[in-house]
């Protein structure tokens, strides 16, 4: 619990977690404003506002990183070491600390995106249900903002450098899982149909956790939610092998 | 107390550390010197279980490290003078670790106070100079207040002035019954602090000693002048002694002050000076871990 309670003050005293998370209710604000202004918003409108605040997950995804990377860039591993030597319970406390930042950036996100679109529709004489659906909508997105935290602690726990774990894990989810996509439809399909292996890579399975648009061409909530699960848990997994046996 | 046992770390060809056991007792400051690359800060990484040792053990009170009932309040650390945030303020430096530990901020304000840091305890890390970070650093290693002090270098980037404080914090600390470990490749630095010494080269023990010990060890033999000095060199030979010209009048000779005086006086020789060829504890050292460094 103590070493949750530092990870949060350890966030708190700096400012780069504020600067992301103004950036990730910003995407909220500006993506809401986009898909009411341009009209765009049919039947399924919470998912949509949703989908479209959830751009700013690779947000969290940053913060997740530099919870762990941060650490190792500015050698205050060693101090966290020495009061809690049982490493695997630090990967621990920043995995929950990822997971409970994400759902806050969560909540905000949502927030903006209501604040910025529940007027707006209202003054155009639309509406916006606070039903099922729109619950379903919140749920969702405060989820993919709290998976993707974790994945960011996850993977820099694996590979601690800041850079290399920033570079990694985005040139995977916008370059790697394209070109996976593309190679398999070309090999398994027709090129622009959706192919059966994208959807199960890490990228896509986070993306289809809020689901949306283009959801023929990923799993779309619960299965997703659960692959997505399952691989933050097989990464801190090994998160948790790598940060015991390598030396900081 | 701190006890380490035939510590072996290798990091590929290289052993930094090498079948290396010394202990440190309480209520005494051991110094822990060797020069750089000597294996020192190795050493004291495994102490605290920051590495893992190839083989051998590295035990506080007793234990591995990992092992302590509360190992913040147990032992206090200084293991890089620069692990800040730059970004966060010292005094939340110091709340982080502190917070992680179940310790109170009312500590926080008290181990600034007593490195004399409450002025900048605001500011943010990045603007400190290297004396206030390793003030900072040792605050943080004496937020728990432990019972194990364990300090790689920390007198690097003091003044003068600060060097002096961290003396007689040090010797204050150990004086009201703790372990105080603190490595130094300056051995000026060591000389007055500590107690003990530790002095290790090329990953493995030279000595360890009492300080006074070490000292007494240097007093080597007499020095003496004499514008005979051939004469007096012939006559110290003939008598059985080692003998060993040093500059234009001078002899090193292995022997008592008050023999040589004697040889002297019988032959009648005139002396200009007559006295114990001490050497420094600076001396000792370079050649102590001169002499572990050539290949054995």
């Amino acid at each position: 619990m103590s070493t949750v309670a530092a990870e949060f003050l350890k966030l708190r005293t700096t400012r780069v977690p504020y600067v992301l998370l103004f950036v990730a209710v910003a995407i909220a604000g500006i993506a809401a404003a986009g898909l009411v202004g341009s009209g765009s918003l049919d039947e399924d409108r919470a998912l949509a506002l949703a989908q479209g605040a959830s751009f700013g997950t690779m947000f969290a995804t940053v913060l997740g990183i530099l919870l762990v990377t941060n650490e190792y860039r500015h050698g205050t591993v060693m101090t966290t070491f020495l009061v809690e030597p049982r490493r695997v319970r630090v990967l621990a406390a920043k995995l929950v600390t990822a997971l409970l930042t994400g759902v806050c950036f969560g909540l905000a996100s949502a927030a903006v995106a209501a604040a910025v679109a529940l007027p707006w529709l209202a003054s155009k004489g639309e509406s916006l249900p606070l039903d099922g659906q729109a619950l379903e909508g919140l749920v969702r997105l405060v989820l993919a903002f709290a998976l993707s935290a974790a994945l960011g602690a996850a993977v820099g726990a694996i590979i601690q450098s800041q850079v290399g774990t920033i570079v990694a894990v985005f040139v995977w989810f916008l370059i790697a899982e394209s070109l996976v996509g593309v190679l398999a439809s070309w090999l398994l399909t027709d090129l622009g149909e959706p192919d059966p292996v994208s959807r199960y890579l890490p990228g896509s399975a986070l993306g289809g956790v809020v689901g949306g648009q283009g959801s023929e061409y990923m799993l779309s909530g619960p299965p997703a939610t659960l692959l997505a699960v399952a691989y933050i848990a097989g990464l801190s997994v090994l998160g948790a092998f790598v940060i015991t046996r390598r030396d900081p | 107390m701190i006890e380490v046992a035939n510590l072996t770390k290798r990091y590929g060809p290289v052993l930094a550390v090498d079948d290396l056991s010394f202990r440190a007792e309480p209520g005494r400051v051991t110094g822990f010197l060797g020069p750089n690359g000597a294996g020192k800060t190795t050493t004291l990484r495994a102490l605290v279980a920051l590495l893992h040792p190839t083989s051998g053990s590295a035990t506080v009170l007793g234990r591995p490290y990992p092992e302590l009932e509360d190992p913040a309040r147990t032992v206090g650390a200084i293991l890089e003078s620069n692990a800040f945030h730059p970004g966060r303020t010292g005094r939340n430096h110091l709340r982080t670790i502190a917070r992680a530990a179940g310790i109170g901020d009312g500590r926080v304000d008290e181990v600034l106070a007593l490195v004399d840091l409450q002025g900048a305890a605001g500011r943010r890390t990045k603007g400190y100079s290297l004396g206030m970070k390793q003030r900072l650093s040792l605050a943080g290693a004496l937020l728990g207040d432990p019972q194990v002090l364990v300090l790689d270098e920390p007198a690097n980037g003091l003044d003068p002035q600060g060097i002096r404080w961290l003396r007689d914090l040090l010797r204050s600390l150990a004086a009201g019954g703790r372990t105080v470990l603190v490595s130094s490749h300056v051995l000026s630095e060591i000389a007055q602090l500590a107690d003990d010494v530790v002095i290790i080269a090329k990953g493995r023990l030279v000595t360890q000693a009492r300080v006074k010990d070490v000292l007494a060890g240097a007093v080597r033999g007499t020095r003496v002048r004499s514008p005979q000095r051939d004469r007096l060199a012939g006559a110290l030979e003939r008598a059985g002694v080692v003998v060993r010209p040093v500059g234009d009048d001078g002899l090193s000779v292995d022997a008592e002050a008050s023999a040589v005086g004697e040889v002297a006086a019988a032959e009648q020789i005139v002396l200009h000076e007559l006295g114990s060829d001490a050497g420094t504890l600076e001396e000792v050292f370079l050649e102590l871990t001169e002499g572990a460094s050539t290949p054995s």
